[in-house]
């Protein structure tokens, strides 16, 4: 578990202000489970995210994995292996000149045997589905595929968390969709963690815990059901509902009631045929 | 007037065989002034190649393109005039802001193309104006210090304080949080109308486009397959599918209640209101 306790964060702005971005943060992140945070842009998203694997200590307040703490001593090195960290641009963080040298580089940098490296190298690019990939450059991938590769390196390191900011901003649909599957499959299958930030309201609802921050604040935290109904909220903080429940909105204006919050098409359809 | 794109090919010199059948090929299109052109297709279909040609940052290797009454051929040599009529928004504009002020880097183009003082000011004021920047709050602000939507917002002032006739828009809102997207969408289609911009807007999202496109365009391989409104584009939806894109919302739901027997009409991209009426009237009807 990651014990996020009493976590404040503020920085210096060019004339001197102190501005504070993150204020108060109390969050359980359960082992295993699939966590998405979402706020509009300059909530604290980011700054909460680079927290979690120490790249930022803590100013004040307390953050555990697996129960050690994150401070500025010998055991960030050990977070850093535990908690793995996914950005934005895939095209900032390829070293390697081939997916394949881009893995094994993470391996090499903690010591992994070369008789091992070989399997993980293969291991990881099968979980991610980029096995047939392996000798091409990175440069000749899709942003779909960029994202999965980097994924891929981070899983070959074996954590135990996987914090995803923003992973999917840049991709096209289909991207977006290749990319989210991989994280899902991922967490179910080797019930590895999953913190994914993310702007798209739709990548969120299959989460066990969604998190809403504003203002550097957890104003929402709850099941995606339980969150997505406090509707008023999301709107005055620059969000919004997932399309399904828009459209379920737009029918209770109009005297159709669905019942509990919907989120997702599927969902939606059922529930008509059911009223029909 | 308008935009006339008379067969126009651009292939890119690459070695690497697999690269080498991108470009785009024999593309004609006629677009009226004032209109908004909403450009489909997936990643590397030629969307941008084709969008490059539009402000001559590409020249057609063949073919010729018609601006008003600019033309624009492999031979065309003074392009600093078509810069200054079709502006283009490229995927995180903000990236290319570089002054230290919003005011200078918003005034950095009016001042190339040899504005007076006067007349620049006046167009930084009502660039930003347009976005809906407080000229005093943040002329003299450093656009590091902005938010990343009040940054995007800066380099989109950039564009338009240029005054073009022809606005590129190339996913003007990736990266965006939802409402930020939303404000900026509408305030992008707002401005087009007060400024008579004709306006191309390149998106994955097919909501936003179905929503703000009088006419669509979908490419493929470089080439356009399809074409026409958003009723007539999204009622395709194998063809789309086919070609790795998207439907909006409505079709795809309306197509999922049709394979359950619940609807029987057409199936058609509308927005969230009406669908809510389409599924509103199935269940009265069935009530009656």
């Amino acid at each position: 578990m990651i014990k996020i306790s009493n976590l404040n964060h503020r920085y210096m702005k060019s004339n001197g202000k102190g501005v504070i971005t993150l204020e108060d943060i109390n969050l359980n992140i359960e082992k295993g489970s699939f966590v998405s945070i979402i706020g509009h842009n300059g909530s604290g998203k980011s700054t909460f995210a680079k927290h979690l694997n120490g790249l930022i200590v803590p100013q004040s307040g307390k953050i555990e994995v697996d129960g050690i703490q994150i401070k500025n001593d010998d055991n960030i090195w050990k977070i850093r292996n535990m908690v793995g960290m996914v950005f934005q641009n895939p095209d900032n963080q390829f070293i390697g000149g081939t997916i394949e040298e881009d893995i094994a580089f993470g391996l090499e940098n903690i010591g992994v045997p070369g008789n091992e490296m070989e399997d993980r190298i293969q291991d990881a690019a099968l979980k991610v589905g980029m096995e047939e990939y392996l000798k091409r450059p990175p440069h000749k991938l899709s942003g779909g595929q960029k994202q999965r590769s980097a994924i891929g390196a981070v899983l070959a390191m074996q954590p135990e968390y996987i914090v995803l900011d923003e992973p999917t901003s840049m991709l096209d649909p289909k991207g977006r969709q290749e990319v989210i599957e991989v994280l899902r499959k991922r967490n179910k299958e080797d019930k590895i963690t999953i913190i994914l930030i993310t702007h798209y309201m739709d990548e969120v609802v299959y989460s066990d815990k969604v998190v809403v921050m504003d203002k550097g604040r957890i104003v929402i935290s709850g099941q995606p059901k339980e969150v997505f109904k406090q509707k008023e909220m999301l709107l005055k903080i620059g969000l919004e509902l997932p399309k399904a429940a828009l459209l379920q909105d737009h029918l209770k204006k109009i005297g159709v009631e669905l019942g509990d919050c919907l989120l997702t098409k599927e969902e939606l359809v059922r529930k008509i045929w059911e009223l029909y | 007037m308008g935009i006339i794109l008379d067969k126009i090919s651009y292939k890119y010199d690459i070695e690497d065989k697999e690269l080498s059948s991108f470009g785009i090929f024999d593309i004609s299109l006629q677009v009226e002034s004032g209109k908004a052109i909403g450009i489909i297709g997936h990643t590397g279909s030629g969307k941008s190649t084709l969008m490059q040609h539009l402000n001559a940052l590409l020249l057609p290797q063949k073919g010729q393109i018609k601006i008003d009454d600019y033309i624009i051929n492999n031979k065309s040599k003074n392009l600093k005039d078509i810069r200054k009529k079709v502006g283009m928004v490229f995927q995180y504009p903000e990236d290319q802001l570089f002054e230290e002020t919003v005011f200078k880097d918003i005034a950095f183009g009016p001042k190339n193309i040899g504005l007076k003082e006067q007349e620049i000011e006046a167009a930084v004021k009502r660039a930003m104006a347009d976005l809906e920047l407080d000229y005093e709050e943040y002329k003299d602000r450093s656009p590091y210090e902005l938010s990343g939507g009040q940054k995007r917002k800066v380099a989109i002032a950039t564009v338009i304080a240029m005054d073009p006739d022809v606005l590129v828009l190339d996913e003007p809102t990736a990266g965006l949080d939802p409402k930020s997207k939303k404000d900026l969408l509408a305030l992008l289609f707002k401005i087009k109308e007060t400024r008579k911009l004709t306006v191309f807007f390149v998106s994955h999202n097919m909501d936003d486009i179905y929503l703000f496109s009088e006419y669509i365009y979908v490419m493929s391989q470089g080439k356009i397959v399809m074409e026409g409104s958003g009723l007539e584009v999204f009622s395709k939806t194998t063809e789309l599918r086919e070609l790795g894109l998207g439907v909006p919302f409505s079709v795809e739901v309306l197509e999922d209640l049709k394979k359950q027997g619940l609807y029987r009409g057409e199936i058609k991209a509308i927005d969230l209101k009406e669908l809510a009426e389409v599924i509103f009237n199935l269940l009265g009807d069935k009530n009656d």
